[in-house]
């Protein structure tokens, strides 16, 4: 029961808190996802942008440095010379030097420049920024950059690609990003080979740790170079290889080439945040991929509080609705107490009224007085029904007791005469007669426990005559109780009963005992016989009819009612009963409803 | 002899008390009967009368209303009525009956009255009565003899009802006249018989208590040992190993 409460209740609370609670989380969740988006694109294109800044810077610096130094004609003179012969001049050698500064610095600046050429078509020498600084193309280690820059045609004024340069034959190739810067006012190229390695360490600081990638492309559309920051493409660049390559492609060049510029694209099953660049400077595009997980990632914390707080929520109602549960439960089953003692016809005290709660003191009132007035009316019909029962037994019997009384008295008389004082007849006459005159007291009248117990001696006299001796009683009584008030005929109706259904048809003597104990705060009573008893059926039904208010007219039953309405539900008769063995029927009542005779008037004397 | 008069409506009731009571043997003498009341004060008139004894509902007067014209004079009044009403009983005690009897009257009862308002008469009168010594032997013979029979449901009650005179008096002859009381004559019948039921295998203890009559026998079991000074158990299993008892 309880249990059922506090679930419905743990239910509704529940949801009219956690709905709320989602609401809320759920607009927070979006502004911070949307919050997280617009960052993720702002840093995105932020890093993109430091990205290609840092490849102009150093192209523009070192590019545009050195060709417009050829504008001049006497440096351009000079130059050729330094390429054509091995010996210089001084303008010459001032010229050269001034390129080897250029050159160093260049070197000291961009940390990932792995090498600088000037060529000049047609010479069979060119300037490097290894090797002393003049070398020849034919027995140069680094070859295929001169085809290349052949292989160019004439209007390509800046052209990227990826090539390996080997210094020799057994050292690793080293990978480099090069760049061809065609000379203005001369036939000649400065080419700028960036080592990949190191500039990518480079460009990972402008990245957003861990998340980004970065794709370069060159004019021919060729990727060139990527980089990708931390954890998230470690395995990724493996798993897609050159997928997003792939993906990003086609974009390239294409009408759909501002789809890539700003966009959630779907890559290897992933989304990605892309955005590019084209730097018309170097006439490369650099794209950035951001996987949505960044987004996750970065929410996980808030993710990890929403849930906290919902399981301290869930906690806290639970907490709540236990708690609630169990103080309403306990304000319910009192007044389930209070209502079904005042069903079993129990005094009902006003509840303490609790001064907290100004409904539960009304509803207190309202109930108490509710209560009582059933109780009186329950009461006041008891007494008419009392009434009205005393009168049809009179009416039944539409007889005069004074007739019954007189009658008596002739036939005793009678006897006497016939058969003289001693006789059997004239006994029960007399004993009869006190039963009569007992019987038909008003019986609301109280007498003690001592004249009860005299008039069922004499209604035992008569029993013993009818059933020829076979039934023997006894009685087992605190001499203490005896003047002790009760109502008349409390004892009679469990004895009759022990008589009417107990009679063994054997033969047996059917043994009864009345016992009456004082057990300090209670009298108990009890009517204990070796009778035929009853079986589970029979017991059944009579216990069920003890409290059925419409069965009247048994004396059990008519004994039940009386004994509640006088001393209290809990003084109702208990009965057990097994077939064969006996019956027991038995009440208690509490002393305190007792009240003690105040006269305590002789009594016939005892035997 | 005192003198009664008895009035009640009914002739058979009349007849009943005026002819099976020992009126002589405990000193009264009818001096008449009536069905009515006014009869019966109209024989007042010049007839001395000690004791009346009347029913209360009666056609022309009713017995309450007869003892309160009677009230100037010093008589003995009892009641005995078929009412048993708080109403009748207050008025009666009001005007100061001697006694107020329910019908159907008791032997005894009626003989415990009148044995009370003897004495009444007999402190007014200041009379001494003497009685021989057979006349108590007598009495306590017949007692006895009922006892014997009926020890049972005997009480002093019914023994005084048997010779036909009051509890109390019998209970003072027994103390008196025999040197033993009543009830210990009544015990003593009452253990004898148990005694010789003991010797029969058939009854169980408690069988014989209720016959002797004993209402408990833990009661008849302390009767049995202080008139024994053996239990009825030890007293049997005794009998039955051949010892006498104590």
């Amino acid at each position: 029961m309880l249990r059922k409460y506090f679930i419905q209740r743990y239910k509704a609370q529940f949801l009219g808190m956690i709905i709320p609670t989602l609401v809320i989380f759920l607009v927070v969740g979006m502004y911070v996802v949307n919050f997280q988006r617009q960052s993720v694109r702002e840093e995105s294109r932020n890093s993109l942008k430091r990205f290609e800044e840092s490849v102009d810077a150093s192209v523009y610096n070192i590019g545009n440095q050195i060709d417009s130094l050829t504008a001049n004609a006497s440096f351009s003179l000079s130059l050729k010379k330094i390429l054509d012969h091995s010996t210089m001049k001084i303008g010459e050698s001032t010229v050269f030097s001034m390129i080897k500064n250029f050159f160093r610095s260049y070197e000291i600046s961009y940390s990932y420049i792995h090498s600088i050429y000037l060529y000049i078509g047609g010479k069979d020498r060119f300037l490097t920024t290894t090797t002393g600084y003049v070398a020849n193309v034919s027995d140069y280690f680094d070859v295929d950059w001169l085809q290349q820059y052949l292989s160019l045609p004439e209007e390509e004024q800046i052209f990227t690609c990826r090539r390996e340069i080997r210094k020799n034959s057994f050292s690793d190739p080293t990978p480099v990003l090069t760049l061809y810067y065609r000379l203005t006012y001369l036939d000649g190229v400065i080419v700028i080979n960036i080592d990949e390695n190191e500039y990518v360490k480079n460009l990972m600081n402008f990245m957003i740790p861990d998340y980004q990638m970065a794709l370069m492309y060159n004019s021919r559309d060729e990727l060139v170079g990527t980089a990708a920051s931390g954890r998230s493409f470690e395995n990724a660049q493996m798993a897609w290889s050159d997928a997003p390559d792939d993906v990003i492609r086609p974009y390239i060049r294409s009408e759909d080439q501002e789809k890539i510029a700003d966009h959630w694209l779907r890559i290897g099953g992933k989304y990605y945040y892309v955005c590019s660049s084209h730097s018309k400077y170097t006439n490369m595009l650099h794209v950035s991929l951001c996987p949505l997980r960044i987004i996750l990632d970065r929410s996980a914390v808030y993710i990890w509080i929403a849930v906290l707080i919902l399981a301290l929520d869930a906690v806290v109602i639970l907490l709540m609705a236990y708690r609630s549960t169990r103080s309403s439960f306990r304000f319910i089953e009192q007044y389930i107490d209070i209502f079904s003692a005042a069903e079993r016809g129990e005094q009902i005290e006003q509840p303490a009224a609790s001064t907290e709660d100004e409904y539960g003191l009304i509803l207190n009132n309202i109930i108490y007085m509710y209560l009582r007035n059933n109780r009186m009316q329950m009461e006041l019909q008891d007494k008419e029904n009392q009434k009205i029962r005393s009168e049809m037994s009179a009416l039944q019997m539409q007889i005069n007791p004074h007739f019954i009384f007189n009658t008596l008295q002739i036939m005793d008389f009678d006897v006497m005469r016939e058969l003289g004082h001693d006789s059997l007849v004239h006994r029960m006459i007399g004993q009869l007669s006190k039963v009569v005159k007992y019987a038909l007291t008003d019986p609301m009248e109280m007498v003690t426990l001592r004249t009860e117990i005299d008039y069922l001696k004499s209604y035992l006299e008569i029993q013993e005559v009818r059933f020829s001796g076979r039934g023997i009683t006894y009685f087992e009584i605190d001499p203490s109780v005896l003047d002790l008030q009760v109502f008349r005929l409390m004892l009679q109706p469990m004895v009759e009963n022990s008589f009417e259904h107990g009679m063994h048809s054997d033969g047996r003597n059917l043994v009864i005992k009345i016992k009456i104990f004082d057990r300090g705060d209670d009298l108990s009573f009890a009517v204990v016989d070796n009778g035929r008893g009853m079986d589970r059926e029979h017991l059944l039904k009579l216990r069920t009819n003890l409290s059925d208010p419409s069965v009247r007219n048994i004396g059990l039953i008519n004994l039940n009612r009386r004994l509640q309405l006088y001393y209290g539900e809990k003084s109702g008769l208990m009965i057990c009963s097994r077939k064969d063995v006996g019956t027991v029927i038995s009440f208690r009542i509490p002393k305190a409803k007792l009240m003690l005779s105040k006269s305590g008037r002789s009594e016939n004397e005892e035997n | 002899m005192y003198q009664l008069i008895i009035i009640d409506d009914e002739e058979k009731i009349l007849e009943g008390i005026s002819e099976l009571f020992p009126w002589n043997q405990i000193g009264f003498e009818v001096a008449g009967t009536f069905t009515q009341a006014s009869a019966a004060l109209d024989y007042m008139e010049d007839h001395p009368i000690d004791v009346v004894m009347t029913d209360i509902q009666m056609p022309d007067m009713d017995g309450l209303e007869l003892t309160r014209r009677l009230q100037e004079r010093e008589l003995e009044v009892v009641i005995f009525s078929s009412y048993s009403d708080y109403k009748y009983m207050r008025e009666a005690l009001q005007l100061e009956v001697s006694d107020y009897l329910l019908k159907p009257v008791s032997y005894s009862e009626l003989l415990s009255t009148f044995e009370k308002v003897k004495g009444r008469l007999d402190s007014k009168h200041a009379v001494e009565t003497e009685r021989e010594g057979s006349y108590y032997e007598k009495i306590i013979e017949q007692s006895d003899a009922y006892l014997m029979e009926h020890y049972k449901t005997a009480c002093l009650n019914d023994a005084a009802e048997q010779v036909g005179i009051s509890a109390g008096y019998l209970s003072r002859i027994y103390r008196e006249h025999k040197g033993i009381g009543f009830q210990e004559t009544l015990t003593r019948i009452r253990m004898e018989k148990a005694g010789e039921m003991l010797m029969n295998p058939a009854y169980k203890s408690y069988e014989i208590a209720f016959y002797v009559g004993y209402d408990n026998p833990k009661n008849f079991t302390r009767a049995f040992k202080a008139y024994y000074q053996v239990t009825p158990r030890e007293y049997r299993n005794g009998m039955r190993a051949g010892e006498e008892p104590k």
